[in-house]
């Protein structure tokens, strides 16, 4: 693919939070392009997690634009960039632990199918699901992340893996654009990483798919597009070769 | 799944609230009245619940809701000479309106802080009922009987206060209280409010405005609360400030909180219980507040989830 | 403009000696509140009580003794200590069970505030009873006379108040304290005693509730339904000062004190508390930090 023809589904132009006299995202301009999925790495304290909080809307930026398929969305509200389809996985699970596994997944499916619904019904904004919709959808996605049969059990009772799952289903019921998945493979046992990984893939193929991990192995195995952070800065950006060859990235980070 | 639970819920509600028809031709006049009275402030409970069981958000002044309810139907009769009916509505509206104000600037704040905001605004509304006197009869309140005119059934008249349309009337709010609630939690809109309750933060980045919805839990809520009001003063024709006092917020917490926060049908056990607790304690001394407030401390302490709660963890998983 | 003053000049004048005694007795109370609040993050509905068995017990100490000066004394060292045992009671054996969850603490001491009101109603009954002052004398301003009791009692506070910061930036106490309000997981790794820091916070915001009990008696009556006026007066200090800050708390009870006298001397008493609600519910929802107060994250 011509990367200059391409254009870009994110990007940020000189985005920066300050916390007091801490710089954690220092005048970034990311820039993200369809069809592939881009990892952010990191030493600890690099400014990723704030750099997604910003993407996403969890964190409001000290100065700074964020546009998203060419539109502004600085001024957008986590809700509303949600619906334009940027959802965020968090890095704990933050599943509903006192609801079932169902119910959590269905809160995400029906926002999406009423968003769905609200264009093509006659009853416009006034449309209700049918919970046979939602019900149908749910077991779709589960499904999809290999957790089916699991709906009456209740979110916090399911292991630490399974957890992980619910929440990236939860995220895929939503209906993407850009998936963020903050530290997926943080916690997990070997073999879970290894099924999360391909499940990764099996995603990217409809959505796009950004990656933040601490993991090289997964990150030069999934990523097509690296980028690293440094002190709330980009160090350097590229394909996994690239970076893994790249002089300065070696010597403040992989330390080898 | 959730199909059987809303049948499995609705034929629960429905016993009981067929026992409760029936037991009016049995019970003597004396808990006659009793169940009447259970019946209109169990229905302000379920419109209390609403806000605390499912979304999460406590206020500590709902007596304002239900007051302006009152207020406005008892006033309205009184100066405007309002029919029943006409009252009734005009309470509704009102106490919309207040619910709807209130609910603007106290959404903003959250936890402690939204409670000590609904315990300001509620001693505000208190207070103004006592300070323009003239026009509210101050602390000690009015009397509708002279002013109510009455209900015509099949060309007979009936007062207002008759034990019969007292019975059946409290009995019908309690019905549609309890049937709106419970559709309300099995449509999509209950899951929002529930998964609020749970986790704010999250439900807001699965991509809902959870402004909205909290306020408009708080409208239903304050709403229904002030109906109730409004109900309370046609049927025991009298409207007065301590139906506006800082008691008459907490009564519904604990209420809900001791039939179980979050259930549809809680609130009305723990009206109920505490009603004739409070009377038996009653005959005894004249200080049952004394119990009022061990209950308080005790349920707290050791049993947090309440009756129904405790019910469903147990044996109904489907209990709304 | 000069006649007015000519007018209402000795009333103003009284307004504002009347209110700051209150604000002195006012901030006494609503110190107590806050330090609970900063230091346990909890709300205590019950604090009012506080001053109310304060009050009580300053008249059982008048009426055990017989004389108004050593009762009063007897009760100064009484009530705050009795009161702190009850506090200390309260909060090992229900605030602890509960975790200090804010919203269960908020019913829990809903609760209390009923258990102790009645009992106070069974014991001492219903009447309003009047403590005779321990000393009496009038100071005399050329329009009227003016109790000098209640000057005492501003005097009072005000070294109340003064212990109370000594406390907090002299001993040991009032480190750890503070420590605890910084960061409870980090003043307990640490080592700071962080249960029994709790006790003494809940104990030392009781004392503090009842010395103004104690203080107040001779002015006005005692009676088993006093505490809830206080209760929510103390409310709006603590809000209006910024939650948990000692120097908003102070200045916040002069202002709601002084504008109360004068509100209530040239207006309504009722008109005065319910501005006084509405204000402290604006300013909780437009500026949640206080009037004074530092970002409370």
């Amino acid at each position: 693919m011509d990367e200059m023809a391409a254009v870009e589904l994110l990007s940020t132009h000189g985005l920066t939070r300050q916390y007091g006299g801490l710089i954690a995202v220092n005048e970034v301009d990311f820039k993200l392009y369809p069809d592939r999925i881009h990892a952010i790495i990191g030493p600890n304290g690099a400014g990723k997690t704030t750099l997604v909080s910003l993407i996403c809307g969890r964190t409001a930026p000290s100065s700074g634009r964020i546009s998203f398929k060419g539109n502004d969305i600085t001024g957008l509200s986590s809700a509303k960039r949600v619906q334009a389809g940027i959802v965020y996985t968090f890095q704990v699970t933050s599943v509903f632990s006192n609801l079932s596994c169902y119910e959590n997944v269905a809160l995400s499916v029906q926002r999406n199918l009423r968003a769905q619904q609200k264009g093509t019904s006659l009853l416009g904004k006034w449309s209700m699901v049918s919970e046979a919709d939602i019900e149908q959808a749910v077991s779709k996605y589960l499904l999809e992340v290999g957790l089916e049969g699991v709906e009456a059990q209740i979110a916090g009772t399911l292991p630490y893996g399974h957890q992980k799952l619910l929440e990236v289903a939860m995220s895929l019921a939503a209906g993407p654009k850009l998936l963020i998945l903050d530290e997926p493979t943080q916690g997990l046992a070997e073999a879970e990483i290894e099924n999360l990984t391909q499940l990764i893939q099996e995603i990217s193929k409809s959505v796009n798919v950004l990656l933040i991990e601490h993991n090289m192995e997964v990150v030069f195995n999934l990523a097509d597009h690296v980028t690293v952070m440094d002190n709330g800065s980009i160090l350097a950006e590229g394909t996994p070769t690239e970076i893994e060859n790249n002089h300065a990235v070696q010597a403040s980070y992989l330390g080898n | 799944m959730r199909k059987k639970s809303l049948i499995y819920s609705l034929l629960f509600q429905g016993g009981i609230l067929l026992l409760l028809f029936i037991l009016q031709f049995i019970l003597p006049t004396y808990h006659h009245s009793s169940v009447s009275k259970i019946m209109v402030l169990a229905s302000y409970a379920v419109a209390y619940n609403f806000l605390l069981g499912y979304t999460g958000l406590m206020s500590l002044g709902h007596a304002m809701f239900f007051a302006a309810g009152m207020y406005a139907a008892g006033l309205g009769i009184y100066y405007l000479e309002l029919s029943a009916l006409g009252a009734l509505l005009f309470g509704a509206a009102f106490t919309l309106v207040i619910s709807l104000l209130f609910g603007l600037f106290a959404l903003r704040t959250s936890g402690v802080s939204f409670l000590i905001v609904t315990l300001m605004f509620g001693q505000t509304f208190y207070l103004s009922i006592l300070y323009f006197n003239e026009f509210t009869f101050g602390q000690d309140g009015f009397s509708l009987a002279k002013h109510l005119g009455k209900l015509v059934i099949f060309n007979k008249e009936y007062l207002y206060s008759n034990p019969d349309v007292r019975y059946n009337f409290a009995l019908i709010l309690l019905t549609a209280y309890l049937l709106i609630s419970t559709l309300i939690m099995f449509s999509p809109v209950g899951r929002i409010l529930i998964a609020i309750r749970e986790n704010e933060s999250r439900t807001q980045l699965l991509g809902y405005n959870v402004y909205y919805y909290k306020l408009f839990a708080l409208v239903l809520s304050g709403t229904f609360s002030g109906i109730a009001g409004a109900m309370h003063a046609l049927l025991f024709t009298y409207v007065g400030t301590t139906f506006a006092e800082i008691h008459h917020s907490i009564s519904p917490i604990l209420w809900t909180l001791l039939g179980g926060a979050g259930t549809v049908i809680g609130p009305l056990f723990g009206t109920g219980i505490m009603y004739y607790l409070v009377d038996i304690i009653s005959g005894i001394t004249s200080n049952y507040q004394l119990v009022v407030g061990a209950v308080l401390i005790l349920m707290i302490i050791w049993f947090p989830m309440g009756i129904m709660g405790t019910l469903r963890q147990k044996w109904m998983k489907w209990l709304p | 403009m000069s006649s007015w003053i000519n007018e209402n000049g000795p009333l103003l004048f009284l307004a504002l000696l009347d209110g700051t005694v209150t604000a002195f007795v006012l901030a006494l109370i609503a110190l107590g509140l806050s330090l609970v609040f900063g230091v346990m993050r909890i709300v205590n509905i019950a604090h009012g009580e506080f001053f109310m068995l304060g009050a009580v017990f300053s008249w059982f100490a008048f009426d055990l003794t017989d004389d108004p000066l050593w009762g009063f004394l007897l009760a100064l060292v009484l009530a705050p200590a009795l009161v702190g045992g009850i506090a200390v009671f309260s909060d090992r054996f229900i605030l602890r069970k509960i975790k200090y969850h804010p919203e269960s603490t908020i019913v829990a001491t809903i609760g209390l505030l009923y258990v102790i009101q009645s009992l106070t109603l069974i014991v001492f009954g219903p009447e309003a009873r009047a403590v005779e002052a321990p000393l009496y004398f009038r100071i005399q301003f050329p329009w009227f006379g003016y109790s000098g009791y209640k000057l005492i009692v501003a005097g009072m506070s005000a070294l109340g108040l003064l212990g109370v910061w000594l406390l907090m930036i002299r001993s040991k106490l009032g480190l750890y304290m503070r420590a605890t309000q910084q960061d409870l997981e980090i003043a307990k790794t640490y080592g700071v005693p962080t249960k029994k820091i709790y006790a003494a916070v809940f104990a030392l915001g009781g004392g503090l509730a009842a010395l103004a009990g104690v203080l107040v008696v001779p002015i006005r009556q005692a009676d088993h339904l006093m505490g809830l006026e206080p209760l929510l007066l103390s409310f709006i200090v603590v809000i209006i000062g910024g939650l948990g800050s000692i120097r908003g708390t102070i200045v916040a009870a002069f202002i709601i004190g002084i504008s109360d006298g004068i509100i209530s001397v040239f207006y309504e008493p009722t008109l005065a508390k319910m501005l006084a609600t509405l204000f402290v519910a604006m300013v909780l929802v437009l500026k949640p930090s206080g009037l004074y107060g530092e970002e409370v994250a």
